[in-house]
């Protein structure tokens, strides 16, 4: 069966630093010095301050003999469009140089925002979103992710929610990749098993539709088919077993190439309608990523089935591969799929599917009309309207 | 000879789109999510060609003027791709998975420009050279060959504003 062909023309595009492993925290304060920046805005949330990571960063500034730093640790679980302008004036005031982002993708995509705004001067965040609009940076920004997910440290996108407009504004181009993104197995260990179970199928999804979408190529095909490997060998330890650190390293690696894979090969189906679900249902996006996948695979199966196929590979091992038919490996990786979603369920309560009193038949139609309009729709491999999305959905419901 | 090609071809497209807008239900249909005069641009990195159109009335009026401001701008980085879409050898999206376009603006009204365009150019080529472009062929109706017809002689051919 005939699988890869390498596009026409490709490009791929990462710049950031990645710092990997015990006691990677420890080496920030010389990174900082290398790019010139001495006086940091800590961007961080409530969880991160009460877990003690933030502790852990400001002793190791501390004693790289950073003082000067200011920390923001209230960040909403939705980055706002206030608290980027709210943040973007204390940098200002502060005369800070760089940031430094510890948390999730909203602490993350608040830093970016915040980014924009010092480098484009300018308080109008809006007029800047879409894609290609902003100007390169010279304030470095350092990113320390405490979930294994979103591969925000690695991409070059960000997502700011203007609350009294209902709307999320979305902000693309090559300079909102970070400088440098920093994992160290103390920012993970102490996310909850459900938490690090939704987050780790948002990284597996981010790896299935970057090897299966339009913009997929040669070089982001490695970093993805590497991610999918290490999801599946190290998502159930984590969940099992907060404390594996080797668990929850692998995993932060995961997401991390997962987010560059998908940063140059771009997502398809499952974000549009992930993300549609998030803005119209609010639903997290890594339950509605763990929800849709299959059937979105199962949509996609006749155009992507020889690379769902090649993916079990690295999901199952070369054992079940070898034994398994060529025609036959793609159905089997969707099974695989299923029965880790299955565990995760038992394991941590990680529901495998959307809630039926949120998704009636108008919440359905309001949904697949979002999501067709979303961007990552034109990767999909296959097409799709308004009614197909609204058949997945219907099939992603409780009955 | 391929900017010749490229100018030929955008010159049809802008004739072609405002009578596409008036026939074509689900072409206006994603017009009327734009405010009147929200204009979208597709040119060729360094050529000086492009193809301008704006919303009047609900329809694509194009602009046979270059034009400066845009909401939704769509550089092709050269003129070999900018050829191969004309030549329909290269769809919109194949040209934006292969990275050969940039796309400045809101990332929705990129998707419904490219359908847009994609609906333009099924009036406008024949069916054996629409399958390198579309998955979805156009359903062959009574009422589509009408559209057709309407749409290449008084939109292209007489260049009439509908």
């Amino acid at each position: 069966m005939k699988s890869f062909q390498s596009p026409a023309f490709y490009e791929f595009y990462s710049p950031v630093k990645i710092l990997s492993g015990d006691n990677a925290l420890d080496n920030i304060p010389y990174e900082l010095s290398k790019k010139n920046s001495s006086n940091p805005l800590i961007i961080t949330d409530e969880g991160v301050s009460k877990s003690g990571i933030l502790k852990i960063v400001t002793k190791i500034l501390k004693s790289g003999k950073i003082k000067n730093n200011v920390i923001f640790d209230k960040t909403p679980r939705d980055s706002s469009l206030e608290v980027v302008q709210e943040l973007a004036a204390v940098f200002k005031k502060n005369k800070c140089d760089c940031i430094i982002a510890i948390g999730g993708g909203s602490v993350i995509d608040t830093a970016k925002g915040v980014r924009i705004l010092v480098t484009n001067r300018t308080n109008n965040l809006k007029s800047l979103s879409g894609v290609n609009r902003i100007n390169p940076s010279s304030v470095a920004l350092f990113i320390l992710p405490t979930t294994s997910g979103t591969g925000s440290e690695a991409t070059q996108v960000a997502v700011i929610s203007d609350n009294q407009k209902g709307e999320k504004m979305l902000f693309v181009s090559p300079y909102i990749y970070p400088d440098m993104a920093v994992l160290d197995p103390r920012l993970t260990v102490t996310l909850p098993p459900k938490l690090t179970a939704m987050t780790g199928m948002d990284a597996l999804t981010h790896a299935v539709e970057a090897y299966t979408c339009t913009q997929k190529n040669p070089v982001s095909d490695a970093f993805a088919s590497t991610a999918v490997k290490m999801v599946f060998s190290n998502l159930m330890s984590a969940v099992k077993n907060g404390s594996n650190k080797k668990a929850r390293m692998e995993l932060a690696n995961a997401s991390l190439l997962a987010g560059i894979a998908f940063s140059n090969s771009m997502v398809g189906a499952v974000h549009s309608i992930g993300h549609a679900c998030g803005a119209v249902a609010h639903i997290p996006h890594g339950h509605a990523m763990s929800v849709i996948l299959p059937e979105i695979m199962k949509y996609n199966f006749k155009k992507s089935s020889a690379l769902y196929g090649e993916l079990l590979l690295y999901a199952a091992g070369a054992e079940v591969y070898a034994a398994t038919p060529e025609k036959e490996r793609g159905t089997k990786l969707i099974g695989f799929i299923n029965t880790m979603k299955s565990e995760l369920e038992k394991k941590c309560g990680l529901s495998m599917l959307l809630p039926s009193d949120i998704f009636d038949a108008k919440m359905i139609k309001s949904v697949a009309e979002y999501a067709i309009n979303d961007g990552s729709m034109l990767n999909n491999p296959l097409e799709m309207t308004v009614a197909q999305v609204e058949k997945v959905l219907k099939n992603c419901v409780a009955k | 000879m391929d900017e010749f090609l490229i100018k030929t071809g955008f010159a049809l497209l802008g004739r072609a789109a405002g009578a596409v807008s008036k026939y074509d239900q689900d072409v206006a249909g994603e017009l009327s999510h734009w405010k009147e005069g929200f204009t979208v641009k597709l040119e060729v990195f360094a050529s000086g060609a492009e193809v301008a159109l704006q919303v009047k009335n609900g329809k694509y009026h194009y602009l046979k003027q270059p034009v400066d401001k845009c909401d939704l701008r769509v550089i092709l980085k050269n003129k070999k791709s900018a050829a191969k879409i004309i030549l329909a050898r290269l769809s919109l999206a194949e040209a934006n998975a292969q990275n050969r376009i940039i796309i400045e603006g809101n990332t929705m009204d990129a998707m419904r420009y490219v359908r847009t365009m994609k609906a333009i150019m099924a009036y406008l080529y024949p069916f054996f050279m629409l399958r390198n472009i579309t998955e979805k062929m156009p359903r062959r109706t009574i009422q589509n060959f009408k559209n057709k017809i309407r749409i290449i002689f008084i939109g292209v051919i007489a260049g009439k504003e509908v």
